[in-house]
């Protein structure tokens, strides 16, 4: 059989070492490219994360305070059989006026009725008042309440204003009357830890432990809540209200929850409206010489 | 001469029935004073036109009985035991107003069964109680602290604020005046539902509950219920109740506002009641007769016009007069005189209309002010009066840790509060007799000047003719479940209405949620919705506006029409009374399936 050679030329030789060294290449830059990537989608998946997590965070601690009004639960009732009305105010109400049968413990839902709107009492005892709101706020006990300039503003921008300052925005030019938790109307960028005033005002502050929420106790400024997050999960977040004059009646206030909430890298701000509140006067007004006003059907026997 | 034994047995027969006849047992269940012509229960709507006079959510029955009503058996109705009442109107339509006399029940006198309509009153809408009781209580315990008020030398400590039901026996057997809000702690025992309505399965809210759960009068004399009321219980000339012989002299006297408040005897873990703490509502029992609190000495509370000291009000017999055996129709010429006008009133005139009140203006006002000037108002005065006796400035009043602060008039802070203050409408109205709950039952002379508010039963009884017994309420009379009054013979019972009293009297927040007050259509109006015409559901929700009110906290005297009088009960609250509701989109009311 005959054999064929094939020889390789020097000219040869080095096109195929060329010709390796590009692969070596391509497969380096390949690794180094996958391996960038694997570290950026790592990081992208983290910052997702912690968007999400800080998101959920600032819901959370947004609802904290807006449930707190909402379902006003007593919790100091302790005695069973716990009644099933705090799980649907709204429902105890209605029932109740209409006799209808449903269940709901109607003897303590009209003992300890839940107010099925925001809890008027709050806010009415804060604004104990029908002066302007900056009168009324400075007889406040409640902290976490603020407005801006003369309680004139027709819409919301303290939270803006959080997060301009959160955006690396310098934190500047805002400042908070002590008395009456009016923030300064000039255009200002606002700090958080400015809406902290020791136990003139001061935001709900929240932190986690191990996914779950808990509330900072009367921190007195913002270090202080950073202090105490590095001691669990290192979350921090914080709610208020801010209440602006209803566009359609200039007696009216618009009431909003916000908040702020940073995980890692993330921070997020949200903000909901609570509703219009109105200073309604509750005054007894006029009436028969002789009332009667049974809320039971007491025509029928017990 | 033999007389047949039929006939003897006939003849005995006829003698026990003679007998039986003549027994006050018979007598006592036919209503005791009929015809008008010897007995008089008005309603004098004078200074509140437009309003009726009475108004129930159950059925109004005149003339009826007591076994007709809630207090007996806890199925309710409200009755008079007399179907020709009195109410006395003012005419507006007339020039110059004229006194139009109402007899008996009519659609413009009283509107009734408004139960499951959309007319129901919802004074109690939830459950609730119409004022907020702890405010009350709050303020008078605070009151009673020492150190908290100076009064004057002569007021003793146990005559202002809370007081224990001994401390509250004892200031009525010396005819002691007391202060100031007055708080009186009257013990009630667990278990001690007697179930004599055999109701005691019910509390006062409407709840199934465990009688044993539900309190009631001492069954013991341990703890608390050393000294509290036992079944039978009366307040009585004679009777030794706490060891307390109450004298003849005996005079429920306060001057500001009295509040009966029902406590714990003793610790309840179970309830979270500790001794001394009040009893909720669905604490106590459903029928009001299980808590029967019978008064039967004068009641004087901001009395007023009672020169001799009897607890009646003076001007009494001459307000009767004017309708005595009057019918139907406008009074045009009612036996009112100038030496009529009850003199508290020339004061009160002169407030509210800015001009003093002289015979001859009297001569010149309409017959409808006339009639009401004989009614006399001492709720400015015996404010005043509490006020300086306690020296209470206007930052003392703010200073009252109730929440929120009593609504009050700038200026004062430094200076002790006079009658005109409480007459200003910013002035936040004080409600005047108060029960927390149970059957009240009043007897003798009743002289107040105020709201009346009893969240249970009430019975108004005029009952001794020979005295004869007067019962003089002005201001308005709130009560739950069930009134009855009774009318006897030679007696006299007016109610005067007055919303200057009580207009500007805050009602509890609750209410104002739980009957709906979001209801506001924000693009519509934003009104304050506090009180609406004619229906009395203040704040029901339904967008309602003050502007068809005729009077409010002004009275009025001359001129008045539907336009023009008054301030539709106080359509600015007062400050420091404000509340806050949401303002929402008004909504469909769910179906029922």
């Amino acid at each position: 059989m005959r054999k064929i050679q094939v020889r390789i030329g020097k000219q040869q030789k080095g096109l195929t070492l060329l010709l390796v060294l590009v692969l070596l290449v391509v497969t380096i830059s390949s690794s180094l490219f996958f391996q960038e990537r694997m570290t950026a989608s790592t990081r992208i998946s983290g910052a997702t994360r912690d968007n999400s997590v800080s998101l959920i965070l600032a819901e959370s601690a947004m609802e904290n305070l807006r449930g707190g009004f909402i379902n006003d639960y007593p919790l100091s009732d302790t005695s069973p059989p716990y009644p099933l009305y705090a799980l649907d105010s709204r429902d105890c109400t209605w029932n109740l006026a209409h006799d209808v049968a449903t269940g709901i413990d109607a003897a303590a839902c009209q003992a300890d009725p839940r107010p099925d709107v925001l809890r008027v009492a709050d806010i009415g005892g804060l604004m104990s008042d029908t002066v302007a709101l900056e009168t009324s706020l400075g007889a406040a006990d409640v902290g976490y309440i603020y407005y801006v300039g003369a309680a004139d503003q027709v819409l919301p921008n303290l939270l803006q204003r959080v997060a301009n300052a959160g955006a690396g925005v310098t934190g500047t030019g805002c400042t908070i009357e002590t008395g009456t938790h009016s923030v300064s109307e000039a255009e200002c960028n606002l700090d958080i830890s400015t809406l902290f005033g020791g136990t003139n005002y001061s935001p709900l502050a929240f932190t986690t432990s191990e996914g779950l929420l808990f509330k900072v106790e009367d921190p007195e400024n913002w270090q202080a809540v950073l202090d105490q997050a590095d001691n669990y999960d290192g979350t921090v977040a914080a709610a208020w209200l801010e209440l602006t004059v209803n566009t359609e009646n200039p007696d009216a206030v618009d009431v909003w929850v916000q908040a702020v909430a940073s995980v890692g890298i993330a921070t997020s701000y949200v903000q909901r409206n609570a509703g219009t509140y109105h200073p309604a006067s509750n005054v007894l007004g006029s009436l028969a010489g002789l009332v009667e006003s049974s809320n039971i059907d007491r025509r029928l026997s017990p | 001469m033999k007389i047949h034994p039929t006939i003897t047995k006939l003849l005995f027969t006829l003698v026990l029935c003679a007998i039986f006849v003549s027994d006050d047992s018979l007598a006592a269940k036919a209503p005791a004073c009929v015809g008008g012509s010897s007995c008089m229960f008005l309603i004098d709507m004078t200074a509140n036109p437009g309003d009726v006079a009475i108004m129930t959510n159950l059925d109004y029955v005149a003339p009826g009985s007591k076994s007709d009503t809630a207090i007996d058996d806890g199925i309710g109705v409200n009755t008079t035991n007399i179907a020709d009442f009195h109410v006395l109107s003012r005419d507006i339509t007339e020039a110059p107003n004229a006194l139009k006399l109402t007899i008996g029940e009519t659609g413009n006198s009283v509107v009734e069964d408004q139960f499951g309509s959309d007319t129901q009153l919802k004074y109690f809408a939830g459950g609730n109680h119409l004022f907020d009781l702890e405010r009350i209580r709050v303020s008078a315990d605070w009151m009673a602290q020492p150190g908290n008020l100076n009064p004057d030398s002569g007021v003793l400590a146990g005559t202002y604020g809370t007081l224990s039901f001994s401390q509250f026996l004892g200031n009525i057997q010396e005819h002691r005046t007391m202060y100031g809000f007055v708080r009186v702690k009257i013990p009630l025992e667990l278990g001690g539902c007697l179930n004599t309505t055999g109701n005691c399965d019910r509390n006062a809210l409407g709840g199934v509950v465990t009688p044993s759960d539900l309190y009631g009068f001492c069954q013991s004399s341990v703890d608390m219920c050393s000294c509290a009321p036992t079944s039978g219980f009366k307040i009585k000339e004679g009777l030794t109740l706490c060891g307390l012989v109450m004298p003849s002299s005996a005079q429920i006297r306060v001057k500001g506002s009295l509040l009966y408040d029902f406590v714990a005897s003793e610790d309840n873990a179970v309830a979270g009641l500790n001794a001394g703490d009040s009893i909720p509502l669905s604490l106590l029992p459903w029928a009001p007769r299980e808590l029967y609190f019978k008064v039967e000495v004068p009641i004087m509370v901001n009395w007023e016009f009672d020169t001799d000291a009897d607890g009646a009000m003076d001007n009494m017999f001459n307000i009767a007069a004017v309708s005595m055996g009057g019918s139907n129709g406008l009074l045009t010429a009612p036996p009112i005189t100038w030496e009529m006008v009850a003199p508290s009133n020339m004061v009160e005139y002169e407030y509210y209309t800015g001009e003093v009140l002289t015979e001859t203006v009297f001569e010149g006002l309409d017959n409808a002010s006339k009639y009401h000037l004989m009614m006399p108002s001492g709720y400015a005065t015996g404010w005043a009066e509490a006020f300086d006796k306690l020296n209470i400035t206007g930052g003392i009043w703010r200073g009252i840790p109730a929440e929120p602060a009593y609504g009050l008039p700038d200026g004062f802070e430094n200076t002790i509060l006079t009658a005109n203050v409480v007459r200003d409408h910013n002035f936040e109205d004080i409600p005047t007799y108060l029960y927390s709950g149970g059957l009240i039952d009043m007897h003798d002379h009743v002289n107040i000047s105020g709201l009346v508010y009893v969240p249970q039963g009430m019975e108004l009884e005029a009952k001794d003719s020979s005295l004869p017994t007067r019962q003089y309420i002005i201001g308005a009379v709130v009560v739950r479940d069930t009134f009855y009054i009774e009318a006897k013979t030679n007696t006299i019972t007016v109610i005067s209405s007055d919303p200057t009293s009580y207009s500007t009297a805050v009602i509890n927040t609750a209410i104002v949620a739980a009957r709906g007050g979001g209801g506001v259509v924000p693009s519509a109006s934003f009104v304050a919705s506090n009180s609406d015409a004619g229906d009395g559901q203040a704040g029901s929700g339904s967008g309602d506006t003050n502007t068809s009110h005729i009077t409010g906290d002004h009275l009025c005297y001359t001129g008045c029409t539907s336009e023009s009088v008054g301030s539709a009960g106080a359509a600015t609250a007062p400050s420091g009374a404000a509340r806050w509701i949401e303002v929402r989109p008004l909504v469909p009311a769910p179906t029922p399936e």
